[in-house]
């Protein structure tokens, strides 16, 4: 039994890796496979050779990167709101992290790729705080349904102020409406230096949190008669969904649907809720879907790009749409 | 005890809903109130048919509010100082380059984001504006004083302009202005000489977006009444290509390059057009390579859009192409 | 009822207060007789033009907006539910923004008259509304699904939103003041049509109030008393849906309104459907009204659209009901 889902996750790997590959070679510069051999393996130069290693090899690693974290977060946000609709955007990432940047821009001017990534992340960080604060206190569990609403409005309530300052400043918008839009190009792969702690530390609880969530799929009542820490678990979970979405927005912006539609196609394909199996497997799921995404953004409006969290969107509704008519889960 | 209260209950009811019947009708009452109007009419009229119908306006408007950049730029460039402009898209209010002919013009909010109190308090008696940005405003622009609108924000100036100038009733400045920049065209097109067959590359850095701008467009409206020639990608009618990735820098390639930059304050470079213009990829253009790049303003050259700028935009043209 | 006399009271006084203030102070009497039109042409035209419409608007949509809160929470039995939150607002921003972005020429030109923006508005909402219907409560209603469903729905629909709004050259100044909700685009027409509209749907709400408070007590106790459960649900489904289409369509995406408004009418002891209903109308009413206000007048020159405050005020507001309601 066990191999069945070992070789799920190795099919869906291979692809990862070649989608990366492919992400590499297409574009508006065409590179062949042989290309890309020659210059990593041997070592050659070949023409154009800044364009792979400066631009399309920091675009594919961030592709990944990004995806497989949305992917788990993903998984996660969905199992501790018991809410199949969930997604990382609940937990104000989102909405916090485009809130901090055009705060920023419009009041102090910065705008730099680099800072805008930064100030990303601390919006994230403050608004998942205080989301977090806010359904956990006075220590007592919150409930699902107490969590989806609280960030639905917290959500609403950054994106308002949002709103005003880019009323308030007619240029900002023109100034950020690409970095609102979530992209996984023109940015700075030297920002994972600072990043990747978090990312460490948020992929080390979620391995922890997988036998406590596989627990958490029965009820609260029920949790309590085992004696689970329930608050405990949903704080960690909670704080390992921020670490990884967040540093995802920090790094490419707000991307839509990964973390929603992966958990879903993951479960589907392996047919089990076993959060060991259906963590790694929607990560890498994750990953291919944004790697296939930024392909086609490159492809769609030739030679215009695409923003990433378009295609996304234009892929993952259909997606979203078939699931809600097959699975279910959903529409029981 | 229980029927007295349901009796209450229904009572109480029937008092809510009359109440709301008296505010509903009271609301009726005054929105008919409120929908007539008393038509003026005037014999020192003129008729000018413009896009939102035909509109007779006064034939010596002496307060004029007007709600676009270019429509501003036009006026004045005819003489004519308005009471009330709409808002510059960068400086505070009005762009650097126009600041002194702007003196004493009171603001009257952006050109999307109007304010119409401030409008009135003016007391026009002619409002020029534009369908495009204020159509859902026309009704009440025209209650306050006649209104006439153009149709479109496109490249190309003097579309709108002939409007103006019939709308002020100073057609023959108009003309005069138009036959002037005319003039200044050619006269920069002999000067310019065979450099006209250069290939002008037009980017536009923003903080968020990288853009190479095409023909329809302010700038590329003028270099082509100038005879200039555009690289091939950039011979296109429409607007511009944005979100531009560095892949592309190679596209942004041509005999000269000008670039501008949208900012509020000169003085802060943008860090983004900084890293675009020292990549190695960027210096290694053919236009890097002969020292044609060149840094313009954004105001002149793209976003205040009217005659003023237009011939300023000849003008700094002419001098970066004749530089030796 | 005394209490509702109060309130009526207050809706008046802020009424009277936006029609004196804004970019220039206008004394009670004058105002009253600018309604009157018999003041002077200046003040005439700015109550009667620029301050009327608007403020009208905001009382009728305000009441839309407070009542379909009402009416949202009653049936999911959830004090933190919010019409803005389960998608409708932001499918009807979705239409909105089809008109202005996608039904344009090369040169972004509007293909329709401006005056028939609310009508795509409108078949956003009532799309939004049927996908809600079909897929969480076609068979039953539940309430925590169509809770659920929206927020998806909410989800998807900003992200249409912000995609439209980048595709556009021009105007996504427009888009942005649009979906951020204001009044400032108010005409006497609207208000007529709104208030029509909400003055049948109050009829048909007052009509089945007994019917909503049973519905409350839940499924089981409601069929026990021969109530129609499936019925009240689907009715309020498109009471709600109709009441915040008609109000996004004139005014964009003012959100909090349907939230804060039904708890206050709580707080003032509006326990019953009916009573709630009438509360929620006059509060969501002034509520509207005050936003309009601000930001009409605290930033001059600029004028801030009033979803920017309804929000401001709404979201902490909601946090301070979650914690309390924690304790």
């Amino acid at each position: 039994m066990k191999n069945k889902y070992l070789w799920l996750f190795l099919l869906f790997s291979g692809m990862f890796v070649v989608l990366f590959i492919l992400s590499m070679m297409l574009g508006y510069k065409h590179f062949t496979f042989s290309d890309i051999w020659q210059h990593y393996i041997h070592g050659e130069t070949i023409k154009d050779q800044r364009v792979l290693t400066q631009l399309r090899l920091p675009r594919a690693i961030l592709g990944g990167v990004v995806g497989v974290l949305m992917g788990i977060s993903g998984v996660m946000i969905q199992t501790i709101t018991r809410n199949p609709f969930a997604s990382p955007g609940i937990m104000g990432v989102n909405s916090g992290a485009s809130l901090m940047v055009v705060i920023t821009t419009v009041a102090f001017g910065m705008n730099g790729v680099f800072q805008q990534t930064i100030m990303a992340f601390i919006g994230t960080v403050i608004i998942a705080t205080l989301i977090i604060l806010a359904t956990t206190l006075p220590f007592k569990p919150f409930n699902a349904m107490e969590l989806t609403l609280f960030g639905a409005s917290v959500s609403a309530f950054c994106m308002a102020i949002t709103q005003g300052l880019l009323i308030y400043n007619e240029s900002a918008i023109e100034e950020l409406i690409y970095w609102l839009n979530g992209s996984v190009a023109n940015k700075h792969i030297t920002i994972l230096m600072y990043i990747w702690p978090f990312i460490i530390v948020g992929l080390i609880i979620s391995i922890y949190m997988a036998k406590p969530l596989n627990l958490y799929m029965l009820s609260d009542d029920a949790l309590k008669g085992l004696g689970a820490k329930i608050l405990s678990i949903k704080v960690f979970t909670m704080i390992a969904v921020v670490l990884l979405s967040g540093s995802a927005v920090a790094l490419a912006g707000p991307i839509a649907f990964i973390g929603l539609i992966t958990p879903h196609v993951a479960k589907l394909l392996c047919k089990s809720h076993n959060h060991f199996i259906v963590i790694p497997l929607s990560g890498v799921l994750g990953g291919c879907l944004l790697l296939l995404s930024d392909i086609l953004s490159r492809y769609l409006l030739m030679p215009r790009e695409l923003p990433v969290g378009i295609t996304t969107a234009l892929i993952g509704a259909p997606i979203f749409i078939y699931l809600i008519l097959n699975r279910k889960e959903l529409t029981e | 005890m229980k029927i007295i209260i349901i009796i209450q209950l229904k009572k109480e009811v029937k008092e809510m809903r009359k109440l709301l019947s008296v505010i509903v009708v009271l609301v009726v009452m005054l929105a008919a109130c409120g929908n007539k109007q008393e038509a003026s009419s005037n014999k020192d009229t003129h008729e000018v048919k413009h896009a939102m119908g035909t509109t007779k306006v006064p034939n010596n408007p002496k307060r004029v509010v007007v709600l676009t950049n270019e429509g501003t730029e036009a006026l004045v460039s005819m003489g004519v100082k308005p009471v009330g402009a709409a808002n510059s898209y960068a400086g505070d209010p009005w762009y650097k380059h126009l600041e002194k002919k702007y003196k004493d013009i009171e603001p009257v909010g952006g050109e999307s984001e109007i304010n119409l109190e401030k409008i009135a308090k003016l007391k026009p008696d002619l409002i020029i504006g534009n369908k495009f940005r204020q159509e859902a405003q026309y009704k009440k622009l025209s209650e306050i004083a006649p209104t006439v609108f153009s149709k479109e924000l496109r490249g190309d100036w003097k579309n709108n302009f002939k409007l103006y100038a019939k709308a002020v009733n100073k057609e023959d400045k108009g003309n005069e202005v138009l036959k002037n920049y005319d003039n200044h065209v050619k006269k920069a097109k002999e000067e310019i000489g065979d450099k006209a067959n250069s290939e002008v590359s037009m980017v536009r850095f923003m903080p968020g977006d990288v853009r190479i701008y095409h023909k329809d467009t302010f700038s590329g409206v003028i270099l082509d009444e100038l005879g200039i020639k555009r690289p091939k990608g950039q011979d296109k009618n429409d607007f511009a290509e944005k979100g531009v990735t560095k892949e592309r820098i190679k596209a942004m390639d041509g005999d000269y390059i000008f670039y501008f930059t949208f900012q509020e304050d000169d003085k802060k470079v943008s860090a983004l057009e900084k890293e675009w213009v020292n990549d190695p990829a960027f210096k290694a253009l053919n236009a890097s390579k002969k020292g044609h790049v060149y840094k313009v303003d954004d105001a002149v050259w793209n976003t205040s859009g009217g005659v003023l700028s237009a011939n300023m935009m000849i003008d700094d043209l002419k001098e970066k192409l004749n530089e030796k | 009822m005394k209490k509702f006399i109060i309130l009526i009271i207050m809706l008046m006084l802020t009424t009277l207060l936006t029609l004196m203030l804004g970019d220039s102070f206008i004394a009670p009497q004058n105002v009253l007789s600018g309604l009157f039109k018999l003041g002077d042409p200046y003040t005439n035209l700015v109550i009667n033009t620029l301050r009327l419409p608007r403020v009208l608007l905001a009382i009728v949509t305000g009441a839309a907006l407070g009542i379909a809160g009402c009416v949202l929470q009653f049936i999911t039995k959830n004090p933190l539910a919010s019409p803005d939150v389960i998608g409708i607002s932001q499918g009807a921003n979705v239409g909105s923004l089809v008109f202005l972005i996608v039904l344009t020429t090369s040169t972004e030109a509007l293909l329709l008259p401006i005056a028939y923006q609310p009508i795509f508005s409108m078949l956003g909402a009532i799309i939004v509304t049927a996908l809600l219907y079909f897929l969480a409560m076609r068979k039953s209603y539940k309430r925590d699904r169509l809770i659920l469903i929206g927020i998806s729905f909410n989800i998807l629909c900003q992200a249409i939103v912000m995609f439209l709004i980048l595709t556009s050259n021009k105007r996504s100044a427009q888009a942005q003041i649009w979906i951020t909700g204001s009044v400032h685009q108010a005409e006497y027409q609207q208000v007529m049509i709104v208030g029509s509209i909400l003055f049948i749907i109050m009829v048909i709400l007052t009509y089945y109030a007994r019917s909503f408070d049973i519905h409350y007590l839940g499924r089981n106790l409601s069929l026990a008393l021969g109530n129609p459960y499936q019925h009240i649900s689907v009715i309020a489904l498109i009471s709600m849906s109709i009441l915040i289409g008609i109000s996004m369509s004139y005014v964009g995406g003012i959100q909090f309104v349907g939230l804060i408004a039904p708890h206050i009418a709580l707080k003032l002891g509006a326990h019953q459907f009916r009573n709630r209903i009438f509360y929620s109308a006059i509060i969501g009413a002034i509520i509207l009204l005050l936003s309009d206000l601000i930001g009409r007048t605290l930033f001059l020159p600029k004028e801030i659209p009033a979803g920017i405050f309804t929000a401001l005020i709404g979201s902490p507001f909601f946090m301070y009901l979650l914690i309390k309601s924690r304790k």
